[in-house]
């Protein structure tokens, strides 16, 4: 059922955004956008239901939290990053859109930092002094 | 048990981890961003499989070692201790029964000693205190020799009974033969008496406290004679004066028990203090 309301959604932004993409560029423009994000806020309740399992599974298992966050957090960069670059392409900006895929792939390792941090102190203290 | 404990929770963390990684990879959105995610994921795989390494590597390893290494050696060392207390223990019984034997021998040489003395010289002895001490002497030579234990005599205390009454000092001076002169040094005793120095307690003290055990011939003293040397009692006693009769004794029991004649103490009693 939710699966036919998004393709629904999408389909009807669609014809909307090419009707008015010959009167008025910048409004099919913004349909497009508020399409995208619609359906974006249609998903965050399903993907709040695979992080609770997710968060459950490793709390149960005894796993560090520090990995799933850090794990979690990767994978909500890479999916804003993506659908701003892809909406700024749309509007036909491809450098910015390049832009935020590159700040999204920055803050990604950002996120590796503290990680290399640690494995790079443990080899340290591995080898004699 | 908890070694495995350990382990399972280390693998079930990496199993996890793994899954995971997987998973995300697939619902990535698109190619460019792969990389990367990839990277930063293969670094937390890393990291968990070296978490036990890092727990091993924290704090002190050596203090670790150590406080292991005593661990490991404690149940030995109580063991040994357990056994240096027995054996302290069986030395305790034996030296104890030794000394008990000491004192026995010490009683039995000083009762012939008085026997011999009286019958030898005549003179009234009240009683003999004979001080015994081991000596580790070996047997044979070379390579054969065997330490043991040999009780030796180590001082002879012959005390003698002041010639209150003058019909026993003529029946001393009838029974053993002497001339009278001699016999007169005998009875002089109790003009010496009055100066009542301590000498001869005090150099029993000292005799007392080496390691020897003092056994007695039977006359009732034991106790007072057992006693310290600050223990100052009504039993004062001198050093007897050379006459012939102390002589006589002198040489008695050198050849008869084969005693130098340093160990031996002539001592007399005062007379206030005589039972």
């Amino acid at each position: 059922m939710e699966m036919i309301q998004i393709v629904g959604l999408g389909l009807i932004a669609a014809i909307l955004s090419l009707v008015l993409k010959e009167q008025k560029p910048i409004f099919a423009f913004l349909i497009a956008a508020f399409a995208g994000i619609a359906i974006f806020l249609f998903l965050i309740g399903k993907i709040g239901t695979i992080i609770d399992t997710l968060e459950q599974l490793a709390a149960e298992s005894g796993i560090q939290t520090i990995y799933l966050k850090t794990i979690l957090k990767i994978i909500g960069i890479a999916y804003i990053a993506e659908l701003g670059a892809q909406t700024v392409r749309d509007a036909g900006q491809e450098a910015i859109a390049s832009k935020i895929e590159l700040a999204g792939k920055v803050l990604i390792m950002v996120l590796a930092i503290p990680i290399i941090g640690i494995i790079i102190e443990t080899v340290v203290n591995l080898l004699p002094a | 048990m908890t070694n495995m404990a350990w382990l399972s929770e280390w693998l079930k963390e990496i199993i996890f981890i793994v899954l995971l990684s997987v998973f995300i990879e697939m619902l990535l959105p698109n190619r460019s961003m792969e990389r990367y995610v990839k990277l930063v994921l293969s670094l937390l795989i890393l990291m968990a499989l070296l978490t036990p390494l890092m727990e091993l590597l924290r704090g002190n390893p050596a203090e670790k070692l150590r406080a292991a290494i005593e661990e490991q050696l404690k149940p030995q060392q109580s063991q040994r201790s357990s056994l240096e207390q027995i054996l302290q223990e069986g030395e305790k019984l034996r030296l104890s029964q030794q000394e008990d034997t000491l004192k026995w021998a010490g009683s039995e040489t000083a009762r012939q000693m008085k026997n011999q003395i009286e019958a030898g010289t005549g003179l009234d002895v009240d009683k003999v205190a004979v001080t015994l001490k081991i000596e580790r002497s070996k047997t044979g030579e070379g390579k054969d020799a065997e330490e043991y234990d040999k009780p030796v005599i180590s001082s002879v205390k012959v005390y003698l009974s002041p010639p209150e009454k003058a019909d026993e000092a003529v029946m001393a001076d009838t029974n053993s033969g002497k001339s009278p002169g001699s016999s007169k040094g005998t009875i002089q005793v109790p003009a010496v008496e009055p100066v009542h120095i301590g000498v001869g307690r005090i150099i029993a003290a000292d005799q007392n406290a080496d390691k020897g055990v003092t056994g007695q011939s039977d006359s009732g003293k034991t106790a007072e004679n057992q006693a310290g040397p600050d223990d100052r009692d009504d039993q004062k006693v001198t050093a007897a004066p050379e006459t012939a009769d102390t002589e006589k004794i002198y040489t008695l029991l050198g050849g008869n028990w084969g005693i130098d004649r340093s160990m031996i103490q002539l001592l007399t009693e005062s007379e206030g203090n005589q039972r």
